[in-house]
């Protein structure tokens, strides 16, 4: 009798829960969702998952092979040990290429940097640097940095004559190729959380070579980039007061440099001296900023010295003057002034606007009262992990449109 | 024997009242993919969206002339059963302080702790070792400079989630010894990239413990959670049904107790609700196998945004919300977002965290869910009852096993919990969407129930006046909160002589 019951009551479990067919558990099943009217008609939307599957399987794919990390680390931007090989495209679009990236970051915000980056874009052009850096805190060796680099289209404009700077127009562009090996070795004392001091020495041998096909080059008596081997060294103080880090919200920021480089047997002599300041204006709400920028950086020829071309300072979309591109504006100063207004879309997005103004000093410079160009524009900047990841900008001047798209750049 | 066999039958049948059949022996599924956070957050963030512009119910719902669909897994009560997702505890028969404060229990993690691999350099820096009792463990640390503003969200938030009803693990603040970590067999270390192993030396073990906080006394702590039982077969989807499990029959966006975790997650502030925190486990229970549902990872809740504070926008805006996005950038910023302003955060082990301006309708999760858009104002409902049965005193029990070196930090917190319970409460038990009725019973021929509101102090009994409604197969009972100037919906009862059949909000 007992075995018996036993039996019925393990058929039951087993009609109740075991041995039955997937078919049949969702037959048994106590609750379903209802066959949906809805479903059909929301039909049409889902064509819309179509071209979804392939951009889903894709970053899937990125995230289970962490690419953006690994695009991320070609650019600096990493927090760790390691070491990969990544491709590298050309400069100038001169050709592809690849590139080999080694460094080591402890996690750590007071550790060592030691980064080697090299990449060769093709066309015999190659840009390899070195550097290694530690936090300052007592004078001693702060960093060492070497950098290498062939290119053979360096932009410069110059007008019939030879000159330089605001008086040249676009099609006074011209290219020449340099090739070019720095050394800079510098000793840093940090004076408090904010400041630093530093002290450096560099070394530079940088020579003409001829340009790429299809460049324009330099006529003859114009600026050349010529040859030289330099020796000097400088005075550098930083001091950050802003706050927000890479999105500041308020504070400033200040640092000088003043540097000196002559050519030992040579002809070529030069004095350095570079000032830039930011500061961040809180506005009538929280991260929207008013960020004010002026920068003013000038070589100068020590004695009768020459100053090549290639070290002149230059007044572009990298610096100073969003709308023009690369080199476009390069003389013995350059003065210029930002402001952008500031304002986040999101967590991790901020918008902005500006206008920039600037112009350049030197031998064949018009009046300074018409010297002066102005831009304006606007963009956007990505952060992630706290950093500018992505910055895009357009800016728009008198000769043009310019679009830059960077990574991991600040202001 | 057939009488005993039927007998059996219906004992061992999950149509016992109170519990679903979800639990059939089914064969082993396969381990679906992990946290894919990406495609699954882009997704519900981009396309999901897009798409309710070509769907006309949803359209028509948001016109308001279609209602949000009812939830397919609710009982004749109007109720969630037992089930694999979800265990009526706390609501129905109240856990003492102990049970509150234990959570789903087990023993503690016992050293010494053989490391089986470590992720220091994730935004959480964790590893996972055996303990001296052979059990899986998984270790998160806190940021240095924040000691407790993960681990209170694990330890309690769990806990305050178990008592409502739901499966997690059980976790445990254990002290980090220099004695107590072991390199394990073949143990490894993370690389930078995801797949990339190292084998692991001495020297992680102590970067490890490096990386670990300092307690109130001076010694280092780690938040471990047990494993679960079973064998991990993957994350589950807050939409369709997983295709490899018979057992699951009910859409999970239809389903009550996920929709109504969007109430649990705005109380807690837990705006991490995607998918890959959420776990399922093949687990073996009365001799069947089946998949049981658990919830994972409370770190960010609370001001906690993951071992950092809380950014101003969780909470109130989509991780990417095009929405917010753009009225922002066609403004100019002009547009000031009231969670934009400056937020108190004197508690680093809690972030900012307050019950300001808390309005849990409007509360988002980082990444859409489509269970919670989906929640009808009944599953709200559902919700807000488990919600608001957490007295003043359960939330001091469950606070009481979190980590708290601010004077001050563990008032603040439960203090605030119940003013946010409170809110919610007014939200949805005082509010006009569903009435707040329950227990019906029928004596001397009349209805008689009690109004959740009034009994848990939402409402007054003063300006409250009830309506009834006779149709022909049911009858519908309305509040008034304004002395009957008004009624809000209706909770519909059906009555089979003097018995309550079925009742519906």
């Amino acid at each position: 009798m007992i075995a018996a019951r036993a039996a019925c009551v393990a058929a039951s479990l087993l009609l109740a829960h075991g041995g039955i067919g997937s078919a049949e558990v969702r037959e048994r099943r106590r609750y379903r969702s209802p066959p949906g009217v809805e479903r059909w008609l929301a039909a049409p939307a889902r064509l819309l998952d179509l071209p979804w599957l392939p951009v889903g399987r894709t970053l899937d794919w990125a995230q289970s092979r962490d690419v953006p990390k690994r695009v991320m680390d070609a650019f600096y931007f990493n927090r760790e040990r390691t070491a990969g090989w990544f491709p590298a495209a050309g400069a100038r679009g001169a050709g592809t290429g690849v590139g080999a990236l080694v460094f080591r970051d402890d996690r750590r915000e007071d550790g060592d940097r030691l980064e080697l980056r090299a990449t060769s874009p093709g066309g015999g052009q190659y840009f390899a640097r070195g550097s290694w850096r530690r936090p300052a805190r007592h004078w001693r060796v702060g960093s060492v940095s070497i950098e290498a680099s062939k290119d053979r289209d360096v932009e410069l404009y110059v007008a019939p004559g030879g000159g330089l700077g605001m008086a040249t127009t676009p099609a006074d562009r011209r290219g020449a190729g340099l090739e070019r090996v720095a050394l800079r070795v510098e000793a840093t004392r940090g004076a408090g959380r904010a400041a630093e001091l530093g002290v450096f020495a560099t070394g530079e041998a940088l020579r003409e070579i001829a340009a790429a096909p299809g460049v324009s080059p330099v006529a003859p008596g114009g600026p050349s980039l010529g040859r030289a081997r330099l020796a000097g060294g400088g005075l550098r103080a930083a001091l950050d007061g802003a706050a927000g880090g890479a999105r500041p919200t308020s504070g400033a920021r200040l640092s000088v440099e003043w540097g000196a480089a002559a050519e030992p047997g040579g002809d070529a002599a030069l004095l350095r001296e570079a000032a830039h300041g930011s500061a961040f204006v809180p506005l009538w709400a929280p991260r929207r900023v008013l960020a004010l920028r002026a920068s003013w950086e000038r070589v100068r020829p020590a004695g009768r010295g020459r100053v090549p071309a290639y070290l002149a300072p230059a007044l572009d979309a990298h610096s100073g003057l969003r709308s023009y591109p690369t080199g476009r504006f390069r003389n013995r100063g350059v003065a210029s002034a930002s402001a952008e207004f500031r304002w986040p879309a999101w967590s991790a997005w901020d918008l902005f606007l500006f206008v920039d103004g600037g112009q350049t000093v030197g031998p064949g410079e018009p009046p300074a009262a018409r010297a002066w160009r102005a831009s304006r524009g606007g963009g956007c900047r990505f952060f992630a992990g706290g950093r500018e990841v992505l910055l895009v900008q357009w800016g728009f001047g008198s000769e043009g449109r310019e679009l830059v798209i960077a990574v991991g750049k600040a202001f | 024997m057939i009488a005993a066999a039927l007998a059996a039958w219906l004992a061992a049948s999950s149509f016992a009242a109170g519990r679903d059949n979800d639990d059939f022996d089914i064969p082993e599924p396969a381990a679906s993919t992990g946290d894919l956070f990406w495609s699954d957050g882009a997704y519900w963030m981009s396309v999901h969206q897009a798409k309710k512009a070509f769907d006309p119910v949803w359209l028509l719902r948001k016109l308001g002339l279609l209602a949000r669909p009812p939830a397919a897994n609710v009982d004749a009560q109007d109720e969630v059963d037992d089930s694999t997702w979800f265990t009526n505890r706390h609501a129905r028969r109240r856990l003492s302080a102990a049970e509150l404060a234990a959570g789903p229990g087990g023993e503690p993690p016992r050293p010494p702790f053989s490391v089986r691999s470590a992720h220091p350099a994730a935004q959480t820096p964790r590893f996972v070792a055996e303990d001296a009792l052979g059990r899986r463990i998984f270790f998160k640390l806190d940021a240095l400079d924040r000691p407790g503003l993960s681990t209170n969200g694990e330890m309690i938030a769990s806990r305050i989630l178990h008592a409502a009803g739901y499966h997690v693990p059980s976790t445990f603040i254990v002290p980090l010894a220099s004695g107590s970590l072991r390199l394990g067999e073949g143990a490894v270390v993370a690389g930078r990239y995801k797949g990339q192993e190292l084998p692991m030396q001495p020297g992680h073990l102590e970067s490890l413990l490096y990386l670990a906080p300092r307690g109130a006394g001076g010694g280092r702590f780690a938040v471990a959670t047990l494993g679960l039982s079973g064998k991990p077969k993957g994350p589950f989807s807050y939409f369709g049904v997983r295709r490899d499990d018979p057992n699951d029959s009910v859409r999970h966006e239809d389903r009550r107790e996920l929709r109504g975790l969007q109430l649990l997650f705005a109380w807690l502030n837990n705006t991490d609700s995607r998918r890959g925190n959420t776990l399922d486990m093949y687990v073996e229970d009365g001799g069947r196998r089946f998949l049981r549902h658990y919830l994972l990872d409370f770190s960010a809740s609370f001001g906690s945004g993951n071992n950092e504070p809380k950014a101003p926008e969780e909470g109130h805006e989509y991780f990417f919300d095009a929405g917010a996005a753009f009225v922002s950038a066609t403004t100019l910023g002009a547009w000031v977002k009231p969670w934009e302003a400056s937020r108190a955060d004197p508690y680093p082990e809690l972030g900012p965290f307050d019950a300001e301006g808390f309005e849990p309708e409007f509360w988002k999760p980082s990444f859409a869910n489509p269970a919670f858009e989906r929640a009808a104002p009944a599953d709200a409902y559902w919700a807000a009852k488990l919600v608001t049965s957490f007295t003043d005193e359960d939330l001091g029990a469950i606070a009481s096993v979190g980590f708290f070196p601010t004077p001050g930090a563990r008032e603040h917190l439960v203090k605030t919990l119940a003013l946010r319970r409170d809110a919610c409460g007014r939200r949805w038990l005082a509010a006009k969407d569903v009435a707040p009725l329950e227990s019906f019973w029928v004596e001397d021929g009349e209805l008689r129930f009690t109004d959740l509101a009034v009994e848990r102090g939402y409402a007054t009994t003063d300006a409250t006046r009830y309506r009834e409604e006779r149709r022909r197969d049911r009858r519908l009972i309305r509040v008034s909160r304004d002395g009957g100037r008004t009624f809000g919906r209706p909770v519909s009862v059906w009555l089979d002589g003097d018995r309550v059949m079925r009742i519906k909000h």
